[in-house]
């Protein structure tokens, strides 16, 4: 339980470090941070949510819901008609979406934009779909090689022990596989194949010697270390709920793992429904001082001071903040001498795959719902170059068998037809995309000129399309996974391609990025190699907003590992005196 | 149409069309006083297969809709879809879970499959043999009798909010599929005859 005594209001105090947000980043600037001694403010903009306590929709049966997990149209219309586009959106998990009422946002006509977001604490770590992966120098290099983007001003060597590092605390399950493009992580026990995708991993390796079917990692406690069981989390149940909260604290959250670590050593205090209007710039020291913060429930504005600031906010929370902090300075946003703060945001490429039919299998089923996937890693620009694009894709994909809600669409109907959905139907075998997107100055975010929300700060803007290579890899992605399944002997493939802005908005994919950019030249980036920016020494970003390329994993994890290794920076440079 | 209906078998009234029997046995429920006894009979059986007060459907509509679901999910061996208030469910949910354009066009396919009943059997859905539900049902799915393809998809819709009221409620999801709340764990190698039918979540 958490003490109450750790949530503060007003406050005087100078603190070592403000963390602001506290998803997966800020919770583990808070756990690294007050781990090595600082006295550490973490501030949220929404309401706290407890462990185990405020997970109100988990475990709840559908039929004790009063619409079965749907919700009235009018409300969702009103209040969510964004956050509905997330798979995980639903009755039992929608208080940990915001509300699109009170935080409107503007896109031009012809270029929407979902933005996801959490409002408590916990941030989207209580929402993730927790695969994780390394990065490889193939996507430290991926810039400097074609000439998109600036070059990333860290190697894979600079990050891997400090992947390691968080992996342990986290929890990631996996299988070791030395695949250069995917360097292995410190791994808990794979979850298990179905006997229907052994067969079809088989198949496929025997046809294509550069793919590689392996189990999709993800941080779920498979087989918990004892330091796990010591941190009070148990192991995974297979119920894949986790957007509903996990009592077993079985997935990786802020609340399951890095905030108890960060509780523990009584360094940390906490601020919730306190929205950063603000970071507050000292121009004689040239330091950041603090911030400044509205309360979401009074409307009044406090201050918090700190010796460091470390911004967690989410990729477009941490650039709105940025942008509306100016002075005679930084009269574009605070540390933006570079300009290019907003700019170069990038997102992945989902939607686009192919879906097929596998004959035969009847007697074979699957006992559990794995909170994972099969998941076939980059092979595209690896080792030769593709005629049509730049850049790879992971696919992934489950073999399942069709379930109840699978049969509207099938003719029939009577005792017959109740006999069939009691059998279970065919088995599907769905590969889909995860696409890297090339970084443009022009898919930008910038604050709307006029346009406040309803705590008087400024909207953003967000001005972001797809572009000839993401719609080639697109087609290459549904052309690929078609021919995987062909190849494996599929009937019935459908294909499916992303090729418009409004097929499948920009932003829906969760993994926005790159808006406050690592760099190594301070004229074209915002940030250096230890996510310090370049123009003010104790502000850090170590969220999304701070890569340089997006790469075709899932970027939690390093997200994650770069927030370590910037603590850790930090913290010594405090030491020093250097802050 | 295999059917095992209790309450079709106690009231012996109709064997031909159970479910009629069991419309006309809740309709009287509505107005007429019945022996405790006989409540404890139907409600044992035929739990609020229809509700006193309806917040979407007319009492018509709502007979017409416990019809329909109970011919695609009928009582087996399990409970149907009638049995477990589906379309009790559906009024509530059409109510409010649905935009006007979905509203209207479920009302609009019902209205349809009336009018298709007075043109082929000079009857009005409710009043027609369960034999003869069984034609209109497939014509709908054939694209025949008149039935056009936007008829179909109305019945893909109903369809689809027929499975979904039925599998998520507690005699669906727990008795005619198996349901697992905490699995422990996955196994893909599971034969399919270990729990002999799907499992209620995917």
């Amino acid at each position: 339980m958490m003490e109450k005594t750790v949530y503060i209001k007003k406050s005087a105090q100078v603190f070592d470090a403000i963390v602001v947000g506290s998803g997966i980043t800020g919770g583990w600037a808070a756990k690294e941070l007050t781990e090595k001694g600082l006295k550490t403010l973490m501030v949220e903009r929404g309401r706290p949510v407890e462990h185990r306590a405020d997970y109100v929709g988990e475990g709840v049966q559908t039929w004790k819901l009063p619409f079965r997990n749907a919700m009235n149209h009018q409300l969702v219309e009103d209040q969510y008609s964004i956050q509905r586009q997330c798979y995980a959106f639903g009755d039992t998990s929608k208080q940990f979406f915001m509300n699109d009422r009170d935080y409107p946002y503007s896109t031009p006509e012809g270029k929407p934009f979902s933005w996801i977001r959490g409002n408590q604490l916990g941030g989207k770590s209580l929402l993730w779909a927790r695969q994780s992966y390394r990065l490889s120098d193939y996507d430290f290099n991926a810039n400097l090689a074609d000439g998109h983007g600036i070059d990333w001003p860290i190697r894979y060597k600079d990050l891997e022990q400090w992947y390691s590092y968080v992996e342990r605390h986290a929890g990631i399950s996996g299988s070791k596989e030395n695949i250069p493009v995917l360097p292995d992580s410190e791994f808990l026990p794979p979850f298990e194949f179905n006997n229907v995708e052994l067969a079809l991993k088989k198949k496929l390796e025997a046809k294509f010697p550069d793919r590689k079917m392996i189990m999709g990692r993800c941080a779920h406690l498979s087989k918990p270390a004892p330091h796990h069981l010591e941190q009070g989390r148990l192991q995974c149940q297979a119920r894949n709920e986790c957007h509903k909260g996990c009592s077993f604290g079985a997935n990786f959250t802020t609340q399951s793992s890095t905030l108890p670590a960060a509780l523990k050593t009584g360094n940390l205090s906490i601020t919730t429904d306190a929205i950063v209007h603000s970071v507050i710039y000292d121009p004689k020291t040239n330091r950041a001082k603090g911030v400044r913060v509205i309360d979401s429930e009074t409307m009044e504005t406090r201050e918090y001071f700190a010796k460091m600031v470390f911004l967690c906010a989410s990729t477009l929370g941490t650039t709105q903040i940025m942008l509306n902090s100016t002075s005679e300075r930084f009269p574009n946003g605070i540390a933006n001498s570079s300009g290019v703060l907003g700019h170069y945001l990038m997102d992945h490429l989902y939607g686009s795959g192919a879906v097929g039919r596998i004959e035969g299998f009847e007697d074979e089923y699957y006992s559990g719902r794995r909170p994972t996937a099969p998941y076939i890693p980059n092979f595209r620009n690896v080792k030769e170059k593709h005629p049509n694009f730049f850049r790879g894709y992971s696919l992934s994909g489950s073999a399942s068998r069709e379930n109840w809600s699978s049969f509207a669409n099938k003719d029939g109907f009577g005792a017959d037809f109740k006999k069939q959905i009691q059998n279970a139907g065919s088995w599907y075998f769905s590969l889909h995309g995860s696409g890297e997107m090339l970084p443009r100055y022009d898919n930008h975010v910038s604050l709307h000129p006029t346009l406040k929300d309803k705590w008087g700060m400024p909207q953003l803007h967000i001005e972001a399309s797809f572009t000839e290579n993401d719609y080639k890899m697109n087609e290459d992605i549904a052309n690929t996974a078609a021919e995987i399944l062909e190849a494996v002997g599929a009937k019935d493939i459908v294909k499916h391609v992303i090729r418009r802005n409004e097929d499948r908005p920009f932003g829906l994919s969760i993994h926005e990025m790159g808006t406050a950019r690592m760099g190594r030249d301070p004229k074209t980036s915002v940030l250096n190699a230890n996510n310090q920016t370049h123009d003010i020494p104790n502000l850090f970003v170590t969220d999304g907003a701070s890569m340089t390329s997006n790469a075709w994993q899932n970027p939690s994890l390093t997200y994650m590992a770069l927030t370590a290794r910037a603590c850790d920076f930090a913290a010594k440079q405090l030491k020093l005196g250097k802050l | 149409m295999p059917h095992n209906n209790k309450l079709a078998d106690l009231t012996g009234v109709e064997t031909e069309n159970p479910r009629r029997t069991a419309l006309k046995q809740m309709a009287l429920l509505c107005g007429l006083s019945l022996s405790a006894q006989s409540l404890d009979v139907l409600a044992a059986t035929v739990k609020d297969a229809m509700p006193h007060v309806t917040t979407f459907f007319t009492p018509e509509q709502l007979q017409m809709t416990g019809e329909i679901a109970d011919l695609i999910i009928p009582t087996t061996d399990t409970p149907g879809a009638l049995a477990v208030n589906v379309h009790g469910f559906l009024d509530k949910y059409l109510a409010e879970c649905v935009s006007k354009e979905k509203q209207q066009q479920f009302l609009g396919g019902l209205k349809k499959m009336n009018s298709v009943a007075e043109d082929k059997f000079h009857k009005t859905f409710l009043t027609c043999t369960h034999k003869q539900h069984i034609q209109l049902l497939t014509a709908i799915e054939k694209l025949e009798l008149g039935f056009t393809a936007e008829d179909k998809r109305f019945f893909t819709f109903f369809k689809s909010l027929t499975l979904f009221g039925y599998y998520t409620s507690e005699v669906g999801a727990t008795k005619e599929l198996a349901y697992l709340a905490v699995p422990g764990g996955y196994q893909g190698n599971f034969p399919f005859a270990k729990i002999g039918k799907a499992w209620a979540l995917n």
